[in-house]
C-alpha cells in the first residue's frame, strides 16, 4: 500500500518538477482574468447597450405608429416607417443574444418579435374581426414583421399604404397599435431582465452546458445558421426539397429591407465574436480566448471568412432582395457560399478549441 | 494437457464461496440502476433523447429492430424500473434480470448516438446476472421460495464480475498510451483549463503540466487500480483513491453516473469477511440447506468465450490501417473512456432531381443537437443519415433520388478541422458495415 503511493507519489513530483523546468509557452494565469473580463465585457459592451439601443428604438415605434393611427398622413406614415427600419436594424443586434433573459419562460425574444414570414390572410381576418387581443402564440401574425406589412407595400408606394388608413380603418388601426406596443412591452421586459442579470451572468466562469459564455456562444452560432437557413437558403430556394425559389420568405418582404438586415446581422454576430461594441469599441471576446491558447490560425481563419462574407456581401446588387432572387441570384448565392463556410470554424474549431458545449441540456458524456 | 488444465479450472471455479459480496452487488447494482433510470426520466431524456426526434441511428445489424411508439418507450422504462427494484429486493430476481436486460439493451439499441461505456458495461452485467445466482440469500425471493436459500455460491460468479471490472479499468488504461494522451497532454490541456472556476484547485488547469500530470496518473490510475484492489494490503487505501478519482472527474465533465455506478461495483473486491460483516448488520439470514450447483459443462464453455471475446474485441481496431481517432472504426465497446476531443461540421446536399441544383439540408429538422454532434465526426452515422435523407426527400420530390453528398470538416484534439472525405463523393455509394472505409481522407 505504501509501496503504491510512494510510486505514484514520486513520479507526480518527478513529473511535475521536469515539466515545470522547462517553461517555454506555459499558459498565463491572465486566463482567469480574461474569463472573468470576458464575460463582463460582453455583457458592457453587447448585451446591455444592444438591448438599451432596441428599448429606445422600440419606444420610438410605439410613439410613432400611433401617432400615425391617429393622424395618418405622409408625413407621420414616413416617420413611422424609419422608425420600423431602425427599430428592426436594432432588433438584428440582439438576435445573437437570444437565451436567459430574452426568453419568457415559453420562447426567446426572436420568436415573439421577429418571426417572419408573417401569415397576413390571418392579419387580415383579425382585423376584420376587430380581435386586436394578442393574447395567443400565432406570432406569425405580430412582431416587426406584421409591423413591416402593415406599412409598406410590395411596391413601395406610400398612397396604397395611407389608402387602407382611410375612413372605417378603425380596425386596422387597432391592430397596428396593439402590435407595436405589444413589441414595445416584450422589449422592455427583456430589456430590464437584461439590466439585472449582470451578477448572475459575469460570475458564471466556467464552461458548463448551462454556462454564461456557453449560452452566449450558442446564441451567437444560431444566430448564424439562421442567417444561412432562413433569411438566406430558404428564399433562394437552396434548401433541400424546394423545387423553386420562394421570394416571399425573405425578412422585411414588403418594406424591402431584408439585405441590410442581413448585413447587420452578420456585423452582430462579428461583434460578439470580438466582443466590439457598435461605438467599436473592443473588448476581450471569444478571439480573445482563442489567442491566450495560441489559437492564432483559428483566429485568422475566422476573421477572413467574416471579411470575405463582407466582400461577397458588396458584390449583391442593391433593391429589393426578393426581387434578386427572381431575376439574379448569382451574387446572393455566393454570399450564401460564404456565411456556410463560416460555419465550420464556429460550430466545431471554436467550440473544440475552448471546451465548450454545443446545447445547453446535454445529454452525458464520457 | 489442455483438457486436464481445463478441468481442473473448471473444478477451482466451482469452489464454494459465500454469497454476500454478491449478494451486495446485486443490492447496490438494483439501487444504481433505479436511480440512474429515475433521472433519466426526471431530466426529460426520455422525450428528448427518445421521442422527440425524427430519426434514430440503429446499430449495424440492428436496423430490423422495431422502433416503439411513444407509449412503449414509457413501458420500456417503467420496466426497467421495476426490475431494477426487482433486482434490489432481489423480488422473483430471475425474472427481474431478465425483464432488465431485454428492456435495458432495447432502450440502448435503439439510436447508437447515445452509446457510452457505461452502458456497455451495463448491458454486459445485465448479460451476467441471468446466470448468476445472486438471490439465493439476504433477498426476498430466498424468504418465498426456502428451497433455494443458501449461504454459498460457486467462486465463479464473482470472479466473472470482476474479470468484468478488471476489463473496464485496465482497458481504459490501455487506451491512454497513445502519443496524444501521453506526449501531448490532449484532450486534457483543452478540458482542463474550461474548469479553471474550481474551487482551490482550480488555478492548476491553466498549467499545461496539470494536463500532462492528470494524464499520465490517469493512465496509471487505470492500469494499477484493479491489481492494487486485488491485494488486501492496499484495498482499502486503493477503493478510497478510487472514490477521489471518480468524484474528482464527475465533479470535471459531464459523465453522469458513471463515476458512481464504477464506485458501486468496485465494492466487490473487499473480503467475504468485509461482506458479510456488513450484511448481517442488517440482516441475518443463515440457510440450514447449503445447496450450490457447481459450474456446468456448457456454461464453462460460454464463460471462457465471453472472456476471450472481452480480451480480444477491444483490439479489433489493430485490423485496420487509418488512424482510429479519425475514423472511429473499432472505437465502440472497447473503453475508450473521454479519450478525445472530436467535433465536426456536416453539411448534406440532396440534388433536386428535376434540374440540375442541390438543397441544403437544415439538421435540426431531424436530429436533436446531441444526435447532430455525434453524427457529423462518425463516419458510419454520416451513412445512414445520408440513407435516411434519401428516403424523405424521395417522398418530398416524388422522385427517385441518386445522389447525397456532404462536405464534412472534423477537428480532432484541437487540431484545424479538414476535410472528412471527398465532398463530391455521393454517399449513397457508399456501403457500412466492417470493411475498411477507404472513402475516408487520412488525418
Amino acid at each position: 500500500m505504501k509501496s503504491y503511493f510512494n510510486v505514484v507519489f514520486a513520479f507526480s513530483v518527478l513529473l511535475f518538477i521536469s515539466c515545470c523546468t522547462k517553461k517555454e509557452d506555459t499558459t498565463k494565469p491572465e486566463e482567469t482574468n480574461i474569463s472573468k473580463l470576458f464575460v463582463e465585457n460582453q455583457y458592457d459592451n453587447i448585451i446591455i447597450p444592444a438591448f438599451a439601443d432596441l428599448k429606445s428604438n422600440t419606444d420610438v415605434l410605439a410613439i410613432r405608429i400611433n401617432n400615425f393611427a391617429n393622424n395618418p398622413t405622409q408625413s407621420s406614415l414616413d416617420s413611422a416607417q424609419i422608425a420600423y427600419e431602425n427599430a428592426a436594424i436594432a432588433f438584428q443586434y440582439v438576435a445573437p443574444l437570444n437565451f436567459g433573459p430574452s426568453e419568457d419562460g415559453i420562447t426567446g425574444l426572436k420568436e415573439n418579435v421577429n418571426t417572419f414570414p408573417v401569415n397576413t390572410t390571418d392579419i387580415e381576418t383579425f382585423i376584420t374581426n376587430n380581435n386586436f387581443s394578442l393574447n395567443d402564440f400565432r406570432r406569425e401574425c405580430r412582431g416587426l414583421g406584421a409591423i413591416d406589412y402593415l406599412l409598406h407595400t410590395i411596391t413601395g408606394s406610400d398612397a396604397a399604404v395611407l389608402a387602407k388608413y382611410g375612413a372605417g380603418s378603425d380596425n386596422r388601426k387597432n391592430y397596428l397599435k396593439a402590435v407595436a406596443n405589444k413589441i414595445k412591452s416584450q422589449v422592455d421586459a427583456a430589456n430590464d431582465k437584461w439590466v439585472a442579470y449582470r451578477t448572475t451572468f459575469t460570475s458564471d466562469l466556467s464552461t458548463n452546458a448551462s454556462s454564461s459564455i456557453t449560452k452566449l456562444f450558442n446564441a451567437m452560432l444560431i444566430a448564424h445558421e439562421d442567417i444561412k437557413n432562413y433569411k438566406l437558403a430558404l428564399p433562394l430556394g437552396l434548401r433541400a426539397g424546394q423545387t423553386s425559389t420562394q421570394p416571399t420568405q425573405v425578412e422585411a418582404y414588403y418594406s424591402g429591407i431584408s439585405m441590410k438586415l442581413i448585413e447587420h446581422n452578420i456585423k452582430a454576430v462579428e461583434n460578439v465574436w470580438q466582443c466590439k461594441s457598435k461605438s467599436g469599441t473592443k473588448g476581450k471576446g471569444f478571439d480573445e480566448k482563442l489567442l491566450v491558447i495560441n489559437k492564432k490560425d483559428l483566429i485568422a481563419n475566422i476573421q477572413n471568412q467574416f471579411n470575405a462574407i463582407y466582400s461577397a456581401y458588396q458584390k449583391v446588387e442593391t433593391g429589393r432582395f426578393s426581387d434578386l432572387i427572381a431575376n439574379n441570384a448569382t451574387n446572393s448565392t455566393a454570399l450564401l457560399s460564404n456565411v456556410s463556410a463560416l460555419t465550420r470554424f464556429i460550430k466545431s474549431d471554436l467550440s473544440s478549441a475552448l471546451g465548450l458545449t454545443i446545447s445547453y441540456t446535454s445529454n452525458d458524456g464520457d | 494437457m489442455v483438457t486436464n488444465l481445463f478441468s481442473s479450472l473448471r473444478k477451482y471455479i466451482s469452489e464454494p464461496t459465500h454469497i454476500a459480496p454478491l449478494a451486495i452487488f446485486r443490492i447496490v447494482f438494483g439501487a444504481m440502476m433505479l436511480f440512474s433510470t429515475l433521472r433519466f426520466w426526471l431530466l426529460g431524456w426520455i422525450e428528448t433523447q427518445y421521442i422527440e426526434p425524427t430519426f434514430h441511428f440503429s446499430y449495424f445489424g440492428f436496423d430490423w429492430l422495431p422502433y416503439p411508439n411513444p407509449f412503449c418507450i414509457y413501458l420500456l422504462f417503467i420496466g426497467l424500473l421495476i426490475s431494477s427494484l426487482g433486482i434490489f429486493l432481489g423480488f422473483f430476481y430471475r425474472l427481474s434480470t431478465l425483464l432488465f436486460f431485454i428492456t435495458f439493451n432495447y432502450i440502448e439499441l435503439l439510436d447508437k448516438s447515445y452509446y457510452l461505456n457505461h452502458y456497455y458495461f451495463v448491458s454486459l452485467i445485465s448479460l451476467l446476472l441471468l446466470v448468476i445466482p445472486a438471490h439465493k440469500n439476504y433477498a426476498f425471493d430466498a424468504l418465498i421460495f426456502k428451497k433455494i436459500r443458501s449461504d454459498l455460491v460457486p467462486k465463479w460468479t464473482i470472479y466473472i464480475l470482476k474479470f468484468q471490472l478488471f476489463i473496464v479499468y485496465f482497458f481504459a488504461g490501455i487506451a491512454k498510451i497513445n502519443s496524444d494522451w501521453l506526449l501531448d497532454a490532449m484532450p486534457l490541456q483543452i478540458w482542463l483549463p474550461a474548469h479553471c472556476d474550481m474551487p482551490i484547485l482550480g488555478f492548476l488547469f491553466h498549467y499545461k503540466e496539470t494536463a500532462y500530470l492528470f494524464s499520465w496518473l490517469g493512465m496509471l490510475f487505470d492500469l494499477s487500480i484493479v491489481f492494487f484492489m486485488f491485494f488486501s494490503k492496499t484495498r482499502i487505501w486503493a477503493y478510497f483513491s478510487i472514490l477521489i478519482f471518480h468524484s474528482f472527474t464527475g465533479y470535471l465533465f459531464q459523465i453522469g453516473v458513471f463515476p458512481l455506478i464504477m464506485s458501486g461495483c468496485m465494492l466487490i473486491f473487499f473480503s467475504d469477511k468485509f461482506h458479510q460483516h456488513v450484511i448481517k448488520k442488517f440482516y441475518i439470514q443463515t440457510s440450514e440447506n447449503q445447496v450450490f450447483k457447481p459450474i456446468n459443462k456448457l456454461l464453462f464453455g460460454c464463460v471462457i468465450c465471453y472472456i476471450v471475446f472481452q480480451i480480444l474485441f477491444p483490439f479489433r481496431y489493430v485490423l485496420y490501417d487509418k488512424k482510429l481517432f479519425w475514423t472511429e472504426q473499432g472505437y465502440r465497446f472497447s473503453w475508450r473512456v473521454m479519450l478525445m476531443e472530436k467535433a465536426g461540421t456536416a453539411n448534406f446536399y440532396v440534388e433536386n432531381p428535376y434540374n440540375n441544383s442541390e438543397g441544403m439540408v437544415d439538421n435540426s429538422e431531424f436530429l436533436n443537437i446531441h444526435q447532430e454532434k455525434q453524427m457529423a465526426f462518425q463516419p458510419d452515422m454520416i451513412l445512414q443519415y445520408a440513407n435516411f435523407l434519401q428516403q424523405k426527400y424521395i417522398k418530398v420530390y416524388k422522385k427517385e433520388i441518386k445522389k447525397i453528398r456532404a462536405e464534412v470538416y472534423v477537428t480532432l484534439n484541437g487540431s484545424e478541422s479538414k476535410l472528412f472525405f471527398d465532398p463530391n463523393l455521393n454517399l449513397l455509394e457508399q456501403k457500412d458495415g466492417f470493411e475498411e472505409k477507404k472513402w475516408l481522407n487520412d488525418f
